[in-house]
């Protein structure tokens, strides 16, 4: 959905339009979740913010701005509702973490090749910070200013970190593992 | 393979393995009320949170004000210059748009409501003595204050601006809004600007991000270098008309470095005024030229108790006429 398509919906949305809402739910969905998911360790918790984030849409569409970028604000919204929901379940995701708890059994990427991972699995084996910067960048389609605004890391840092990402993910790709 | 056919292969795979989750939406929606605007009136029905946040929001503003105004260097035009956060330019915008900035109506194009006060009641309201806190240059003095409230949920900017106007008639808007979420959970109040809407015709972005102003869209009849004393120009034309001062060269092009600016920075620049000039008699009281990007601790040096806990993430000062 185009910036422009999806501002249009947002201006339905704060005239009432639950069509509208639902067309963006269509559109945007698997990003939301992707980005809740990536910050929370629950499954079932990433799908709460996920709901939420469109309460949140619907509730609040009359205070986006037109001509700022809706990409930015829903994912702004989701990122905010995830660290919420994350602070009030006291999950703290580190990466270590994530691996201790999630996917401690993981097996080893050797191992897996046979074993397709999913793309949650994937992006869990990244580091927190850089798996939220391939969401944003390429699930949303956020350039590397906006994801380096969104997520107040410095511009450069947000650069590498999605450059040494997407070389995981190409080479679990490659080896046909995703 | 392709960052675009990863971008691809990404999506379908968060596509597949999200689930369905439309149905427990709607169910919750019968029980959400319709998106409608919030404007809290002014001032018999503000509520303390948002007097609390306004307040923090002016003072803020206003020792802002006198910082960039009192204290050119270092965050004057020399020192933007050689951080590459600005560069040398002239102007941008059209007098339409500075207009309306002006007035406060392209901040929030759709639902923005704001009061405009008189600066005795905003004292007053904020329990603030503003003339008391700052250092205006000479000829200049504080004129009004809009205040903008929306509504108190998490993602909505709060919003005060404060505008100065000068024996010259030149105006100093200083806009911050503040991130009311920022202030409950961290002591330290991270301000940012709003993002006025762009108007395509007004400017164009080059491919290597830099933000040009095309020629045509500069006032051809604007003043440059040695114009008449006291002559203002066109809002948003290039150069300065003030007597005594050295003038950028009226190119009509304003560019900011890439590196330093968002896409959403750009369209602050685009919306507003990139740069600006001197609008003092006394080319000395303030001679900065910039607009300043950088997550800093820019305003730690000025002595307030709000200041010292806060942190401003991104500032647009603009002189208008």
């Amino acid at each position: 959905m185009l910036d422009s398509e999806m501002e249009q919906r947002i201006i339905e949305i704060s005239e009432g339009d639950k069509t509208a809402l639902e067309k963006l739910y269509q559109a945007y969905r698997h990003v939301v979740f992707s980005l809740a998911r990536s910050i929370l360790s629950s499954e079932s918790t990433a799908e709460d913010v996920a709901q939420e984030v469109f309460l949140k849409i619907w509730a609040s569409a009359h205070t986006y701005r037109i001509g700022a970028n809706p990409k930015a604000w829903i994912m702004g919204i989701t990122r905010n509702a995830a660290i919420d929901a994350m602070r009030k379940t006291k999950y703290e995701m580190s990466t270590d973490e994530v691996f201790e708890t999630d996917f401690r059994s993981q097996p080893s990427l050797e191992e897996t090749v046979v074993n397709a991972m999913t793309l949650s699995e994937a992006l869990h084996t990244l580091a927190s910070d850089a798996r939220e910067i391939v969401i944003l960048r390429s699930l949303a389609g956020l350039t590397v200013s906006e994801v380096s605004k969104l997520t107040q890391t410095p511009l450069n840092t947000v650069y590498w970190k999605y450059h040494r990402a997407i070389k995981s993910l190409k080479l679990l790709i490659g080896k046909g593992v995703l | 393979m392709k960052n675009e056919e990863l971008n691809e292969k990404l999506n379908e795979l968060a596509k597949e393995e999200t689930p369905e989750y439309w149905d427990k939406i709607e169910s919750k929606l019968e029980d959400q009320p319709v998106s409608e605007e919030t404007v809290i009136a002014f001032p018999s029905k503000i509520k303390f949170p948002l007097i609390k946040v306004a307040s923090i929001a002016a003072s803020f503003a206003i020792v802002a004000g006198a910082f960039f105004l009192t204290q050119g260097t270092p965050l004057d035009k020399k020192a933007a210059l050689s951080n590459g956060v600005a560069s040398e330019s002239t102007t941008i915008g059209s007098s339409t748009l500075d207009k309306k900035i002006a007035e406060g109506s392209l901040m929030l194009p759709r639902m923005a409501k704001y009061k405009e006060l008189p600066i005795a009641e905003i004292e007053t309201l904020f329990n603030l003595k503003l003339d008391g806190k700052m250092t205006i240059p000479s000829g200049m003095k504080l004129e009004k204050a809009l205040v903008y409230f929306t509504t108190d949920e998490k993602e909505t900017p709060y919003l005060a601006q404060l505008t100065y106007t000068g024996a010259n008639k030149k105006i100093l808007n200083i806009s911050i809004s503040i991130k009311p979420e920022m202030v409950a959970d961290d002591p330290k109040i991270i301000a940012q600007t709003e993002v006025a809407p762009v108007d395509p015709n007004d400017s164009v972005t080059s491919s290597d991000g830099s933000v040009t102003i095309p020629s045509d869209k500069v006032d051809p009849s604007a003043p440059t270098s040695g114009s008449e004393p006291g002559s203002a120009g066109s809002a948003g034309s290039a150069g300065s008309s003030e007597p005594g001062v050295a003038p950028d060269e009226p190119t009509g092009t304003g560019t900011i470095s890439n590196d330093y600016v968002s896409d959403e920075y750009k369209k602050t620049i685009e919306g507003i005024s990139v740069t600006f000039y001197t609008a003092s008699s006394k080319a000395d009281d303030y001679t900065s030229v910039y607009v300043n990007f950088e997550k800093a601790d820019l305003l730690y040096d000025v002595s307030s108790e709000n200041i010292e806990k806060t942190e401003i993430e991104n500032l647009v000062v603009s002189f208008l006429k």
